[in-house]
């Protein structure tokens, strides 16, 4: 009897929760149907007074972090916003660490995102996959200040299929390489920097160096020196053994490792190795030290007293090595793209507008709060109060106008722009390989690339003997259809 | 008697040698990690990573100290997710365990197939993303980082399978005879007797917590939320990203200044250790009667 009872009890209990989960459900259906007639309301009413209401446009930067003070951060720079363009700012900083699982993932579930801070190594295939905007239209209409301010070759650089899809970033964007070296040291060694312009120049001072000091002055990492490779353009495939030199005018797509001034400058490299220049363990070590006597680098000659020497912790002297170039490759170091699904592309276009032309919304950005990161001084310098912001300036905009620091005696931008304005364009500007009918081949060669690059190019062996035996595997695995298939493109582009 | 169980000098040698050179695997990283942390700058710079540094300096642990706010904040959340992710974790799973064990329990098959199926098929990255941020809405939220690894189908198999072959029926029986509830059965007697499991799981989940970093790569912007062990991967990623991204050209490389330095990363790698190694015996008490109890059944 007493079974029957609970039996009867459990039954009832479970048809309680079964009705009242019914109810939940009709309720949250009804529920749902006032949201989407609301939503709907809403969206007419924003579609009246569009001009007028105020849009939040959220932007996604890599960088170190969010900063702690961002809440007042972005109350000071909303309400500037708001009243030039009617817009609030939502960032959302992804550390560099996280950025590429982070951007992924963002961008194949189409998280909701305004602006998106891209590069040159996954640029094409986001705009393959119809993650971002064609604003070719856009920028030229609603943002004309913008396209404007940005030189031609630079929207050239940032097309996809003839399309514009990202607002590059104005800033040291062409490529020019230089050799640092430690100032006390090459004085003490009485070498005349300046005079040595070319890798094979090097041999003598950095032989007396390493004799003299009993240390390898030229250290290098496992990335070893690619700058030997930078005269050829790469068409963004990832296969450094694939290029066309910027300055070939037939644009003859060539194996670069077997091209005569590669072979040369590769030889100096072994020779360097065997002579203890370059350190023995270069082909496996992940770190570089931050003091080297000498190295390589991209950047201007003023950034030897800018970065370089706070870097290396002590003065350092750097002289101008090769041509400066720009490239497909050197504009997309930093891109600012509009999501395809954004509601306000324009107003997003008009905020990328106002960070390159407006110096108060530039040093925000880049400098943090004012009175709490930097302050203003009389001459509209900028003091930094601290080193705590964590955005990254070279994500944003332009460099151009950001307000100069106290300490700077020489605006470092000035010659980064003269450079800008020199440098020759590679011949390819503009092609992008569209690599979807080759990918098995270029997946594999770039596999066999990678497993001699860190010997090739930190000149730990020989590469008479290693570069034809690298590029027999390569071949095995399909490089000249590579090399056909950028050579159609390329003259299909360029007819 | 005795000499029957007597282990012969030579193996009891080689054992002996065997687990020497194991341990020492085992500490030898960690002792050098730490040497690194008291080096100074200028030792590693000059000499590499040394077992004896040139120069001792404690100037790491101080740039932590310096720095205790961020560091104590992710220190906490840490503990906050191992502690609440393993109580929740241990909860859950034992209980689906446990249903999953009586024979009795209609839906049995069913369930067994929901748990057994994504433990060899998972959704990935992608799919787990649009659940957690677009349906639960967990992004930027500490639960981002505590429910996806509370529950793992493999755990839950072997929770199932040691209540299935330890408690026998009869005891459940008679708590049932007595007029226990279900719940009280499983909180009374099935969970007093099962120690073992349930330090096993505790022990898995709270690696697990403790060690990931990957959940916080994912889902966390806020740095309030960030943990200590997602900390230390930013800091190396990001000097990572920096050295390998050169086309990004010079001005990214001005943010490698702002990088801590080689011996601050590995301070870091210390702190993380020290809990968790304090915690490792604490379950292991558990384990050794664990496999005892196992022994003596088999």
């Amino acid at each position: 009897m007493k079974k029957k009872i609970k039996f009867i009890g459990a039954l009832a209990i479970v048809l309680a929760i079964m009705l009242s989960l019914a109810a939940c459900k009709s309720g949250d259906a009804e529920a749902e149907q006032n949201n989407v007639s609301s939503n709907e309301v809403k969206e007419e009413k924003e579609e009246n007074q569009e001009s007028n209401d105020i849009v939040t446009i959220k932007w996604v930067q890599v960088g170190s972090g969010m900063p702690a003070n961002y809440d007042a951060w972005k109350a000071n720079i909303d309400q500037y916003l708001e009243e030039k363009i009617g817009v609030h700012l939502d960032m959302e900083i992804v550390s560099w660490g996280n950025w590429d699982n982070r951007r992924s993932v963002m961008i194949n579930t189409n998280e909701d995102y305004d602006i998106m801070f891209t590069n040159s190594g996954t640029y094409t295939s986001d705009v393959n996959l119809g993650a971002f905007l064609n604003i070719s239209d856009l920028v030229q209409n609603k943002t004309p200040e913008l396209y404007k301010f940005i030189p031609e070759d630079y929207w050239e650089a940032s097309k996809v299929n003839g399309e514009i899809y990202a607002v590059p970033t104005y800033k040291d964007s062409s490529m020019t390489n230089y050799f640092i070296y430690d100032k006390e040291l090459v004085e003490s060694y009485d070498i005349d920097y300046t005079l040595l312009k070319e890798l094979s120049d090097l041999t003598e001072p950095l032989t007396r160096i390493a004799q003299g000091e009993n240390t390898s002055p030229f250290v290098l990492n496992t990335i070893g020196l690619d700058a030997v490779l930078s005269r050829y353009d790469q068409m963004s495939a990832g296969l450094p053994a694939l290029g066309v030199r910027y300055d070939d005018e037939s644009r003859t797509v060539v194996p670069v490792f077997e091209q005569e001034d590669i072979i040369r400058q590769l030889d100096i490299l072994h020779e360097w190795y065997n002579a203890g220049i370059i350190n023995s363990d270069a082909a496996t070590l992940a770190e570089l030290p931050t003091y080297r006597m000498a190295f390589v680098a991209q950047g201007w000659s003023k950034a030897a007293e800018t970065t370089w020497g706070p870097q290396m912790g002590v003065d350092a002297v750097a002289e101008q090595w090769g041509e400066t170039i720009v490239s497909n490759d050197t504009v997309r170091g930093s891109l600012s793209c509009i999501s395809s699904s954004s509601e306000n592309p324009e107003k997003a276009l008009q905020l990328l507008e106002l960070v390159n032309t407006d110096s108060y919304v530039r040093d925000a950005l880049y400098y943090g709060l004012e009175g709490e990161n930097f302050i203003y001084t009389d001459d509209n310098k900028v003091e930094k109060l601290n080193s705590d912001w964590t955005m990254a300036g070279y994500t944003q905009g332009t460099f151009f106008n950001v307000s100069q620091l106290v300490e700077d005696e020489f605006n470092q931008w000035d010659e980064v722009k003269e450079l800008n304005a020199n440098a020759k364009p590679s011949v390819l500007l503009g092609f992008t390989f569209d690599y979807s009918q080759v990918e098995d081949q270029l997946a594999n060669c770039v596999e066999i690339f990678n497993r001699y690059k860190s010997e090739i190019l930190t000149g730990t062996v020989d590469s008479q003997t290693q570069v034809p035996l690298m590029m027999e595997e390569m071949r095995a695995a399909g490089f000249d259809d590579l090399v056909q298939e950028a050579q159609s493109q390329v003259n299909h582009h360029f007819k | 008697m005795n000499r029957l169980n007597e282990i012969k000098w030579t193996t009891n040698v080689l054992f002996n040698i065997v687990f020497l050179i194991t341990s020492l695997i085992c500490i030898i990283p960690v002792f050098f990690v730490f040497m690194i942390s008291v080096s100074s700058e200028q030792s590693l710079a000059e000499f590499g990573y040394r077992f004896i540094p040139k120069y001792f300096s404690g100037s790491a642990y101080v740039f932590l100290w310096n720095e205790k706010n961020m560091i104590l904040q992710a220190l906490f959340i840490s503990v906050l997710v191992t502690v609440l992710g393993t109580v929740i974790g241990v909860f859950a799973t034992t209980t689906m365990g446990y249903a999953l064990s009586r024979r009795n329990f209609i839906l049995k098959g069913f369930y067994t197939w929901v748990v057994f199926i994504p433990m060899i098929f998972n959704g990935g990255m992608v799919a787990s993303y649009v659940v957690n941020v677009n349906i639960l809405g967990l992004k930027d939220s500490i639960w981002a980082l505590i429910l996806p690894l509370a529950i793992s189908p493999f755990n839950i198999i072997i929770t199932k399978t040691f209540f299935k072959s330890t408690i026998p029926d009869s005891i459940i029986e008679s708590a049932k005879i007595d007029g226990a509830s279900q719940f009280s059965i499983f909180m009374r007697i099935v969970v007093p007797i099962s120690k073992p499991v349930i330090a096993t799981i505790a022990l898995f989940l709270t690696f697990a917590y403790w060690n990931d970093w990957f959940q916080s790569s994912l889902y966390i912007t806020n740095s309030d939320l960030i943990s200590l062990q997602a900390l230390l991967n930013n800091m190396l990623k990001n000097i990572q990203y920096i050295a390998n991204n050169p086309t990004a050209g010079l001005s990214l490389q001005q943010y490698k200044n702002q990088m801590p330095t080689e011996s601050v990363r590995m301070a870091i790698a210390i702190l993380i250790v020290v809990p968790i190694a304090c915690a490792y015996p604490f379950f292991q008490k558990y384990f050794i009667t664990g496999l005892t109890i196992g022994a003596v059944k088999g």
